[in-house]
């Protein structure tokens, strides 16, 4: 039962019910207003050409005298490119978020049966993996030799499709589910497959949501495989394909230095601010739907008996 | 019974090998005609069928006397097709594919297709690497800032011995002035193929003439007369308006190099912050090794490190500028500073500046009676360990590196659509040269053979590039090279103490200098200078012996 | 692989058996189980190159044999032991901090009845994960910028003296904190508040009834319901506790010696070691350093935990 509900159930609301939301929308708020006022920094200076910003750093509002949509023309000035790269990243987003968070949810759910002796075996065989890494070059030629990654679509959702992080937190949650379900579904004589797939998986909406939206965001940020293994520009990914962009501008000033040599300036500062909407805009505007998950209160009603 | 098996072991190997005989044979049989003339007679006809076709070749690769090649010159087996791929570091080009193209057209005599990898500067850091270790990668461009120290010392490049070049590159071998690749050597050895001509650098300060006039100061000539125009804008123009006189940016570099240039300071070494210098008094005897020091136990330095704070100081530059990002040349060219410094990449910037109305901008040699440095520059074109096809592409770098159409359609563009030739040094762009300008691939600035210049440039930068040109005195230490190998972990320590104290230095931004100096000597020490310096002292002597 | 000890409840069972008798769980194990396998066990023998001298010619297998010296390449300069007890020291303040803020803030959400408000105060602290630390360090220049920077502009107006952010290595530790939890709070808070609406609210409701306020039920109902997911976070966080957050401390810095007694991690250092060179056996050479110092952390913490309560441990 979500708290309005419950106060309206009594009728009024409880002193200290109002004492913690005072102290709570405060805190809160002030900590949410840190967190978006540099967003509101970075929407101005997208809008704000790029001599105004090296001569007075960033506007703290945006003056219409000086706003300009050079940055956002730089970024969208191959309108195909940025739309086909939409569409590579949602494809990508939406195939590997669906794969790991099933490999993720199912994985866990095996290591969080008590009965299954091996289980701490197999974790530790998991966890040891975030602890040692042979480094780019060996998973590079793994990637590109073996694997026959480069150019494929593969290579955008395979690396980052399972992650011991997610199933450690899937194991965690599922051990919460009460053992009794799943010990009257075995008398039934479901086996583990229907019992993951049927019973624990519905009562997990929360996990699902969270990891989802951890794989999703994985995704949906990803522009190092993609730098890695792609080179055809039909393929790239939005953030590499911004990244690329905005990293060429910094990584020629570098050269240009130690190469002597001048290479074409483009405007900097307001192109990185434009890259930040561009890239981030839709999943902020998705993320409230998503949030409802973590909202909403949901009951494990049915643990009963 | 085991003679029986013997010999039929013997009938099979010989089958064996007699099949292998077979499959080499057709392959010679089907090829142009020259080759087999060459394959077959060897030494004697080698001379005879060389001299045949490169007896149309001029003296010298000059503008007047341009080099066309023909696949006869080449002594390898061109009966299959191949392709060979060329990795350089920039974003493609607009154009690229049609240049291609016609690139390709070109080269359907030799039986080869020519690609381009293009590693864009965002990711080349990562890339780079890891390209040598796919297997797409023929020839790849290289630089003293881009790997090729790293990549030599890990056998990424096929080494380019003399009898390799005299085999697979004739036209290089006839051509490239030996001179050029004693620059590019890396513990000794050859792994890149470098312009084939000097340039002469040298720094060179803008300023807003504008400004200058408001003031009442005229033409700068000395560093005194460069340093009162900045304490001038400091003082009474960046209260008024916020320009800084000089809005350095993460380092000083550039007015080292003017501030040495006075000097006639030189390098025998230099690696990033890393120089070993000497003053140069303009013969072509090199120095004892007595008078190369360390540059930052130098008095060069030192009174530079203080005229340098004297100059933060004033408010020439910010006190950020150690962390500040945008360059001091975005920053001129948006009219945020008063001065500039660096060579001739100063003049787009200048163009920048002067888009706005009011704005003039002058450009002057504060060096111009003292000597430029000329050199070959340190890099080219490389051909990877791991090529399918080393022969071949050794082939295909000759041809850019000499023949002039391909070596025009990789530096210029395709003629008549992005560049059309004035005379015989001049071009011009055309209109579609935004889609391929002129040098923009990395190929481009190591095939050079002679200068080409633009045509509608700039006359003032025209102007002081002849004169720098003028005064170019190469190096006497320009044929020494320091093999590190040995000592690359403490060069490593050492650049990164060197790193650390530099920057500051040079931006002034420290309390004291002289202890600061101090502090900074005592850190090298810890770090193994004397160890390199010892290093130094034995290979110098060793080179100087042998002169 | 390890045979746990198990509580008295469970019998050993023999190899064959549990084979038998959880076929089905191991064939749903099998996916995960080859996909570490191959993109991560099989590339983690290249930790070996750490003692080696990266050769093309003998790839990362056969390359000659460099003993220790590519770890003697780290500690040359002495900075060694510096930027571990930063990293160290940093990773401690972000996972105990980071705990409080992200716990807090669920819990504080969860408190508040206004719909509306809830929904738009969580996405506000989601949007600075989207912002890269490229960004972030451009904004945060613009801000503290001895001359210009927004924060001294306001200070000086109020009369107070400027605030020189970037020569003061002093005030950086507080920055970087803030900067931390600014960023991972608003994430960090998803899994506690998942967790918290798993909770059975029958316990709230009972509590209540009995008459306790809002804040017992904080203290002695949710608080404690958390703990489970809490420990789980803390541990993940110390498998990674000798590992800095490269963006964050590279592109907020930016490059000044003065500031980096104070800044400077383990992955900054060796990435300012190998700008220039890409030596592969000195870079895992480091990746091997911080993965041994990680393991013996976790080795230890996860030991400690499964004393007290086998069922928080990872494994």
């Amino acid at each position: 039962m979500s708290k309005t509900a419950a106060a309206a159930e009594s009728h009024h609301v409880s002193r200290d019910l109002k004492n913690v939301n005072i102290l709570g929308i405060i805190l809160i708020s002030i900590f949410a207003l840190i967190c978006v006022l540099p967003f509101y920094l970075i929407i101005i200076a997208s809008f704000t050409s790029e001599t105004f910003m090296i001569r007075n750093g960033y506007p703290l509002w945006l003056d219409l005298k000086n706003a300009t949509l050079e940055a956002y023309k730089l970024c969208l000035k191959n309108p195909g490119a940025i739309l086909r790269a939409y569409a590579v990243t949602g494809s990508a987003t939406a195939v590997g978020t669906a794969l790991a968070v099933f490999m993720a949810t199912m994985t866990g759910y095996v290591l969080s049966r008590k009965d299954f002796q091996w289980r701490n075996g197999f974790s530790f065989f998991f966890f040891f993996t975030t602890l040692f890494n042979g480094g780019l070059v060996p998973w590079y030629l793994l990637c590109v030799r073996y694997l026959h990654f480069k150019n494929s679509f593969l290579a955008l959702i395979l690396p980052l499709m399972f992650s011991v992080w997610n199933m450690i937190i899937a194991k965690s949650f599922m051990a919460g589910i009460p053992q009794s379900i799943s010990e009257s579904a075995m008398i039934d004589g479901a086996n583990d497959m229907r019992i993951f797939l049927s019973l624990i998986l519905p009562l997990s909406k929360p996990l699902i949501a969270t990891l989802g939206l951890f794989s999703a965001l994985a995704y949906w940020n990803d522009w190092y495989n993609c730098m890695l293994f792609i080179s055809n520009d039909s393929m790239f990914t939005l953030q590499y394909y911004l990244q690329r962009m905005l990293g060429s501008a910094e990584a020629m000033r570098i050269v240009a230095e130690k190469s002597g040599m001048a290479l074409t300036s483009i405007p900097l500062e307001s192109m990185q601010m434009a890259m930040t909407v561009i890239a981030t805009g839709p999943i902020v505007l998705l993320y409230p739907f998503v949030q409802r998950y973590f909202v909403k209160g949901l009951t494990i009603g049915a643990v009963k008996g | 019974m085991k003679q029986r098996k013997l010999v039929s072991l013997l009938l099979a190997a010989a089958m064996a090998l007699s099949l292998t005989a077979c499959a080499g044979a057709p392959a010679a049989g089907s090829s142009t005609p020259a080759a087999p003339a060459a394959e077959t007679a060897e030494e004697a006809a080698e001379p005879a069928a060389a001299s045949d076709a490169f007896a149309g070749l001029p003296e010298k690769n000059t503008p007047a006397t341009p080099v066309y090649a023909s696949p006869d010159m080449y002594t390898i087996d061109l009966s299959k097709k191949v392709n060979i791929n060329m990795y350089m570091v920039g974003d493609t080009p607009n154009d690229w594919e049609a240049v291609c193209a016609e690139m390709n057209k070109y080269l359907e005599p030799y039986n080869t297709t020519f690609s381009a990898t293009f590693l864009s500067w965002a990711d080349y850091t990562t890339l780079y690497p890891l390209a040598l270790q796919g297997d797409d990668c023929d020839i790849i461009y290289t630089a003293s800032w881009c790997f090729l120290g790293s990549e030599s010392a890990k056998g990424s490049f096929v080494e380019l011995t003399d009898d390799f070049i005299q085999q697979y590159m004739p036209l290089t071998y006839r051509y490239q002035d030996p001179d050029s690749y004693i620059e590019s050597l890396q513990g000794g050895k050859l792994y890149c193929i470098p312009q084939n001509m000097t340039e002469a650098s040298a720094k060179y300060v803008a300023i807003r003439k504008d400004l200058a006039d408001k003031y009442g100061i005229g033409e700068l000539k000395t560093w005194e007369d460069f340093a009162n125009y900045l304490t001038t804008i400091a003082e009474k123009e960046t209260p008024e308006s916020g320009i800084y006189a000089y809005a350095a940016a993460g380092e000083n570099k550039e007015l080292w190099d003017v501030w040495r240039q006075e000097f006639d300071e030189r390098s025998a070494v230099e690696d990033d912050y890393l120089c070993l210098g000497y003053l140069f008094d303009g013969s072509d005897k090199a120095p004892a090794v007595e008078d190369i020091q360390l540059i930052y136990d130098m008095d060069v330095f030192k009174d530079f490190a203080h005229e340098m704070k004297r100059l933060a100081d004033a408010g020439v530059w910010s006190r950020s500028a150690l962390t500040n990002s945008t360059t001091k040349d975005e920053a001129f060219g948006a009219l945020q500073s008063a001065a500039d410094a660096w060579n001739t990449s100063l003049f787009p910037y200048i163009d920048q500046a002067e888009q706005t109305e009011g704005v003039e901008c002058a450009c002057y040699d504060l060096g111009a009676d003292n000597m430029a440095a000329a050199a070959y520059g340190a890099g080219g074109l490389a051909i990877a360990e791991d090529s399918q096809n080393p022969e071949r592409a050794a082939m295909v770098l000759d041809l850019f590196e000499n023949d002039t159409y391909l070596n025009r359609l990789m530096t210029l563009g395709i003629e008549g659509v992005h560049y059309e030739m004035i005379d015989e040094d001049h071009y011009r762009e055309l209109e579609k040269s935004k889609d391929f300008a002129i040098w923009v691939t990395a190929a481009s600035w190591s095939i050079k053979n002679y200068k080409l210049t633009d045509g509608a440039m700039d006359p003032r930068r025209q102007a002081i590039e002849e004169e720098t040109e003028a005064r170019g005195v190469a190096s006497p230490t320009r044929t020494f090279s320091l093999d590190t190998t040995e000592i690359a972990d403490y060069v490593t320590a050492i650049k990164n103490v060197m790193n650390d104290y530099v920057p500051m230095l040079q931006l002034g931004l420290v309390d004291d200098v002289d202890a600061t100096i101090a502090e900074f000597r005592q850190k090298l020490d810890d770090a193994g200078m004397q160890i390199y310096l010892d290093t130094f002292r034995e290979q110098y002597e060793a080179w100087l012996a042998a002169q | 692989m390890k045979k746990n000890k198990q509580t008295e409840i469970q019998v050993k069972q023999p190899f064959a058996k549990v084979i038998r008798r959880h076929w089905m769980l191991l064939l749903m194990l099998l996916p995960a189980v080859i996909y570490v396998l191959v993109f991560s066990y099989m590339p983690m023998t290249g930790i070996v190159m750490a003692f080696k001298r990266y050769q093309r010619s003998g790839g990362i297998y056969f390359s000659p044999w460099n003993g220790l010296n590519n770890f003697k390449a780290l500690m040359i300069q002495g900075k060694l032991g510096m930027v571990t007890r930063n990293t160290l020291l940093y990773n401690i303040a972000f996972i105990f901090l980071g705990v409080v803020f992200e716990m807090g803030s669920a819990i504080l959400l969860n408190e508040i009845i206004f719909k509306r408000f809830k929904k738009v105060a969580q996405s506000f602290m989601f949007l600075p994960y989207f912002i890269s630390w490229v960004v972030a360090g451009a904004i945060m220049y613009n801000m503290f910028n001895y001359e210009k920077g927004i924060v001294n502009t306001v200070v000086t107006a109020l009369g107070g003296g400027r605030i020189d952010l970037y020569n003061t290595p002093h005030l950086w530790p507080f920055v970087l904190i803030f900067l931390k939890l600014w960023k991972q709070t608003g994430y960090g808070s998803v899994v506690y508040l998942a967790a918290i609406t798993g909770l059975d609210q029958e316990m709230f409701e009972a509590a209540s009834i009995d008459g306790a306020s809002e804040w017992q039920k904080i203290r002695y109902l949710t608080i404690p319901s958390l703990v489970p997911t809490m420990m789980i976070m803390v541990l993940l966080a110390i498998g990674n506790i000798f590992r800095g957050d490269f963006g964050l401390f590279y592109q907020t810095v930016k490059s000044s010696a003065l500031l980096q007694p104070a800044t400077d991690v383990i992955d900054t250092y060796v990435f300012r070691l190998l700008i220039d060179s890409s030596d592969y056996g000195v870079s895992a050479a480091a990746g091997l350093y911080q993965s041994v110092l990680c393991f013996i952390t976790i080795t230890v913490c996860n030991g400690i935990v499964k004393k007290i309560q086998p069922d928080y441990s990872l494994y």
